[in-house]
């Protein structure tokens, strides 16, 4: 008996084994692209995430905005606002009121003419309180949108604001569709619809999105016929099919540089960006009020060790927020590395070292966390090397990964932070500096100068470029006489593109390397 | 069997006793002399000598922002050795305390509380680990709460069998019938009696530990990269393996085999003595 | 029989609802906010009133017990609720990887099984030769590898050095439905998984081997010179394969939960990558399916697995078994 139940045993445990395996012919990856390497004119670009809502008045940015929606402006090669759905503008000579001529060509991606009353729609509803839109802040110079008549726009403002034309390459959405819908959760965010060179066709949420040429587009016509955004998280996953040709076009991270050089079907950009990395001086801690000692770090920063080290020599070294923008100013402080000095700073300020070598003053350690987001490994190698360079000065500078969320901007003690864009000086000037934004702007450092914030302000509101750039290199002598960053290094985006992609046009580009696609609708691919 | 055999057999499990021995106790002395051992701190980075393979001035390489592997590995074999040793000691204070009083009080309170055991041992231990983990500070006391904390069960589940079969044995129902209060009879009487087996697994379970604290920093969850432990050495690695920097994940990979073989051998030998006896 | 699974399915039940509380309450005493996780990219840019805005949407706001319920009324009817980061049912998304995950388990333990009988056979058969003190020696080795370590030695072997096999995924794109192509990338898993679970069960095996092998009936067929030895050593194995075939039945849960950081180091699209992401991202309705679909899975292996061991031989009780797992100290 004992036989037959013993012999009943092996083919329950196969049939364990077996079960399973006929389950897996059912399951479906769901891939767009099922036939050969990626096919002909369709372009498949493997991107670290997806957007919440396919809507621009929802989202800071995205990488496929222009592709679907168009604003009344855009940006050309040297990152300045040309015309767009505008074709062209008037400005009063009191700089307060804009007259946009619209394009009278433009259909929407539904067939309907496009009109004044979609541009209205869309900057009242970015000016909503009650949409939340992130955007809010972009337009809050603007009193009033008027339609003159279908297509003639007029926008009236509270100041002068020059980087207007800038906040208008946002995308504008269809009135005819969202009038009247709740913002946050319509369903077009799911379906949207645009003007602009490539329509809206599959999202398979967290896998791919999928968008096809607009045949109708008023501007040049996209040779692709489509593009995939394939959502791939995971960076080395990303190199990988990048080699195996699964997809077109991947962001790279710098240690992936020497193998990805190495292959013969990728050619590696290496771009100049506008993105910088700086340690933030929290101003809420006491630790920072005395301007020598963080000098003293800035000036114990090896910036171009670290840039060769961490980076591998993929970008430039950084002493200011503005050094790609036209209104750079180079003739300010830039704390060339000299470890001499910031010794003698710190004791000047009163530190004297302990015992165990870290400085001390009344009975306090020179000790402080610095934070970063834990998953990103540019960061943390960066502070990581920083904490070291410091300690040989008898600062003890402990490194503090953290998961984003897990801490408050107001009670980290330093972080190591990334800002920068190439587009209008304002952009990430004013938030960023200003004493009054730091409840609701961008200013998470606490920062407060008097001086700055009155550069600043007239730097905003002056028309005049001559000006402006006599503003902003003022705003930046004050910045670097009391720093409220150490500013470490300028970042190189890293794209490999596949051998078969052709058109691709480089310009300065944005945090991680936002904007690359910036002219996608010239590509075309083998 | 031949005495021949026999022979064989115990000079094979003296043998392998005495090399586990050997090889732990260097290893423990080398991460303990680690500062006469090299002349690098282990966080010391050195931004010019980024990726190199091993050499003359870094016997084992360095990592991918000039950290010498070789140090690394010394340092990081205290972090790695103490974690297993502390996180075993948790866990043996949480599982006995436990185990005994399902054990002792047996009824209701033991299919409770034998429940919740079983029902924890359901969930694959790893993300468990890393679900504990979630919701403690970053460092080395959260790792060693966390492996701790995991790895109780299978001691409280081996106390209890042990105390309620032991609780049927005559010696116990006389020192019942002679009105000794109950914690003495804990401890004097069922405890010691489940020395032996606590001991051979907490030994087992020294290696475990280290194994999953390597796991764990591995995962980027255990040990931040800045203070080394063997783990979060072998996630730097990892990063590199494609570039075809072996040293940064081989040798501190070889470290955790050496340490946790030799373990093995040593419990399994104590294990062997110990059941001979009885 | 019928008693016995009768009992064993409500001892589930208790087990199950205590599973899903504490993987409820860790998720939520969490540092990190998926309010946060969920805005993405730029967490800079993300203000008090987003980060707001998200966690009622959520309905993070609600008291934990209420939340809990809320989740537990949905799950009791199939509903796991929706992924955090993409708003695609939980349910759909684990159905999505489970098959990746079953594959490689049962390719990891059909590879195991495989070996495990050579080497626990024969190093019982030629007790105290050179092969059994090498397998011995080898499985202690095998017991102290991390297997992620192991993973990472036979990718640079393999896939660096020697370029034979691909280091991640499941696939080639454009190669789906290939078996080939999908054997080609399960080699290394599978093989990663097997080896690194060798150790315990070789050992179990010969030590099971040698206790059927030295017992009197089968040393007197010896001893008398029966020819055809196969045939007694097969009698032998059979005989010690059953407790063995058992220990493999109770253990299989401990191989599903393996495959959770080989499948992470690998790429491999199953329910272990998926719940360290989840894990990672605060993705918490994510995790709390995954958490609780493992465990449900495990839960049931484990009454299949001891319904066949009674159904087989009611005299292997709990305590045979557990005596081995001691004479090998394998948990």
């Amino acid at each position: 008996m004992k036989k037959i139940k013993g012999f009943l045993i092996f083919p329950l445990v196969l049939l364990f084994c077996l079960a399973p395996l006929a389950l897996t012919g059912c399951g479906q990856q769901g891939d767009a692209t099922k036939s050969g390497k990626t096919p002909a004119n369709t372009l498949v670009i493997g991107a670290e995430g997806e957007p919440e809502r396919l809507n621009p008045i929802t989202e800071e940015t995205m990488e496929m905005e222009p592709m679907i929606f168009r604003g009344l402006t855009k940006f050309d090669e040297n990152n300045k606002p040309v015309a767009d759905l505008a074709k062209s503008w008037n400005i009063a000579a009191d700089g307060l009121t804009y007259i946009f001529h619209l394009r009278d060509d433009v259909k929407w991606h539904d067939g309907k003419p496009f009109t004044a009353k979609d541009v209205k729609f869309t900057l009242e509803a970015i000016m909503n309180p009650e949409n939340n839109s992130p955007n809010l802040q972009e337009l809050e110079e603007v009193k009033t949108v008027e339609i003159i008549d279908d297509h003639t726009v007029q926008i009236t403002l509270k100041k002068t604001f020059p980087p207007l034309l800038d906040k208008l390459t946002r995308g504008i959405v269809p009135e005819h569709i969202l009038a009247g819908q709740n913002i946050a959760t319509a369903d077009f965010n799911n379906n949207p619809v645009g003007t602009g060179p490539f329509k809206f066709v599959e999202w398979k949420k967290g896998q791919n999105i999928i968008l096809e040429a607009n045949p109708d587009y008023y501007g040049t016509k996209p040779k692709l016929e489509k593009v995939i955004f394939k959502v791939l998280p995971d960076a080395n996953v990303r190199a990988v099919q990048l080699e195996t040709g699964e997809v077109d076009v991947s962001f790279l991270e710098p240690d992936q540089l020497k193998r990805m050089e190495k292959v013969s079907t990728i050619t590696v950009h290496k771009i100049p960006t506008a993105d910088y990395r700086v340690m933030m001086f929290n101003f809420r801690k006491p630790l920072w009020q005395d301007v020598k000692v963080r000098q003293a770090i800035c000036y114990a920063t090896n910036r171009q060790a670290i840039l060769d080290g961490v980076l591998l020599g993929e970008g430039s070294t950084a002493y200011g927020p503005l050094q790609l923008n036209w209104s750079n100013n180079p003739n300010v402080e830039k704390y060339d590395y000299n470890v001499d000095k910031a010794k003698a700073l710190l004791v000047e300020a009163g530190w004297k070292p302990g015992k165990d070598g870290i400085l001390e003053k009344n009975g306090q350690k020179l000790s402080f966390k610095l934070t970063t987001f834990s998953h990103d490994p540019v960061r943390v190698n960066i502070v990581n090397a920083l904490s070291a360079e410091l300690k040989k000065i008898g600062i003890d500078c402990i490194p503090d990964p953290r998961e984003r969320g897990s801490f408050k901007w107001n009670e980290v003690d330093s972080f190591l932070l990334g800002w920068g864009s190439p587009f209008d000086p304002d952009d990430h000037a004013y938030k960023l500096f200003h004493s009054s934004q730091i409840e609701n702007g961008w200013n998470l450092q606490g920062y407060k100068n008097a001086q700055v914030d009155k550069y600043l302000e007239l730097a905003r509101t002056t028309a005049e470029e001559g000006k402006r750039k006599e503003y902003y290199a003022k705003f930046q002598e004050e910045l670097a006489k009391d720093p409220s960053f150490d500013f470490i290094v300028y970042l190189k985006a890293l794209y490999g593109v596949n051998k078969n992609v052709e058109g691709v046009k480089e310009r300065i580009l944005g945090h991680h390397g936002a904007g690359f696609l910036w002219n996608v609708e010239e590509w075309s691919k083998k | 069997m031949s005495s021949k055999n026999k022979f064989w057999q115990r000079m094979n499990k003296h043998g392998m006793a005495r090399l586990g021995l050997a090889i732990l106790l260097i290893l423990i002395a080398l991460s303990l002399l680690a500062p006469f051992l090299t002349p690098y701190e282990p966080t010391e980075v050195d931004l010019y000598a980024v990726d190199q393979g091993p050499s003359w001035t870094h016997p084992l390489g360095t990592d991918n922002l000039g950290r010498d592997v070789l140090s690394r590995c010394l340092y990081g074999g205290r972090v790695s050795l103490s974690v297993g040793f502390a996180a075993v000691g948790v866990s043996l204070v949480v599982g006995i305390l436990y185990g005994a009083s399902s054990g002792f009080v047996g009824g209701w309170l033991d299919r409770i509380l034998m429940g919740i055991v079983d029902g924890l041992l359901a969930l694959p231990n790893i993300l468990l680990v890393v679900a504990f983990y979630l919701f403690l500070e970053p460092g080395l006391a959260s790792v060693v709460l966390v492996i701790g904390g995991t790895s109780w069960m299978q001691v409280a589940r081996l106390v209890r069998t042990q105390f309620f079969s032991l609780k049927q044995q005559d010696f116990i129902q006389a020192a019942r019938v002679l009105a000794t209060p109950n914690l003495k009879i804990i401890i004097r009487h069922l405890l010691p009696n489940c020395f032996v087996s606590i001991m051979v697994i907490s030994i087992i379970n020294i290696g475990h530990a280290i194994i999953t604290e390597s796991t764990l920093s591995f995962l980027g969850l255990g040990i931040p990269q800045h203070e080394p432990s063997w783990g979060n050495m072998l996630m730097g690695g990892q990063m590199t393996l494609l570039n075809g920097s072996w040293w940064q994940t081989v040798f501190p990979g070889l470290f955790i085999v050496f340490t946790v073989l030799s373990i093995n051998f040593l419990g399994d030998a104590i294990r062997d003595a110990l059941d001979v006896r009885r | 029989m019928v008693k016995y699974a009768f009992s064993r399915l409500l001892a589930v039940i208790p087990i199950l609802f205590i599973l899903s509380v504490l993987a409820f309450s860790l998720m939520h005493m969490a540092h990190g906010d998926p309010a946060v996780a969920m805005y993405g990219g730029n967490t800079e840019k993300m203000r008090e009133s987003d980060r707001e805005r998200i966690r009622e949407n959520l309905g993070l706001n609600q008291p934990l017990p209420v939340q809990y319920f809320k989740w537990l009324s949905q799950a009791v009817q199939g509903n796991l609720g929706l992924s955090y980061l993409d708003g695609r049912p939980v349910t759909q998304i684990i159905r999505e990887r489970i098959p990746a995950t079953l594959l490689l388990s049962f390719t990891g333990v059909a590879l195991m099984v495989i070996l495990s009988l050579f080497f626990g056979v024969v190093s019982a058969v030629r007790q105290y030769s050179l092969f059994d003190h090498a397998t011995t020696v080898i499985s202690f080795l095998l017991f102290s590898i991390p297997s992620f370590w192991l993973a990472l030695v036979l990718i640079l072997l393999f896939s660096v050095q020697l370029g034979w096999l691909p280091s991640a995924g499941m696939y080639s794109l454009g190669k789906q439905g290939n078996w080939l192509d999908l054997l080609h990338h399960l080699i290394l898993p599978a093989l990663v998984l097997a080896v690194s679970h060798l150790g315990g069960y070789i050992r179990f095996l010969r030590s099971s081997m040698l206790e059927v092998l030295n017992q009197d009936y089968i040393k007197v067929a010896r001893a008398k010179g029966i020819p055809k030895k196969i045939i007694i050593y097969i009698h032998v194995l059979y005989n010690a394969l059953l407790p063995f075939v058992t220990y493999l039945g109770l253990s299989l849960p401990s191989f599903f939960a393996g495959t959770f950081v080989v499948e992470v180091v690998f790429s491999w699209p199953g329910m272990g990558q998926l719940a360290m992401d989840a894990a990672r991202d605060r993705n918490y309705s994510l995790l709390m399916g995954s958490i609780l679909f493992s465990g449900v899975l495990v839960v049931c292996y484990n009454l299949l697995a001891d319904l066949i061991c009674f159904l087989l031989d009611p005299r292997i009780r709990q305590r045979e078994i557990e005596g081995h797992w001691r004479d090998i100290g394998v948990q």
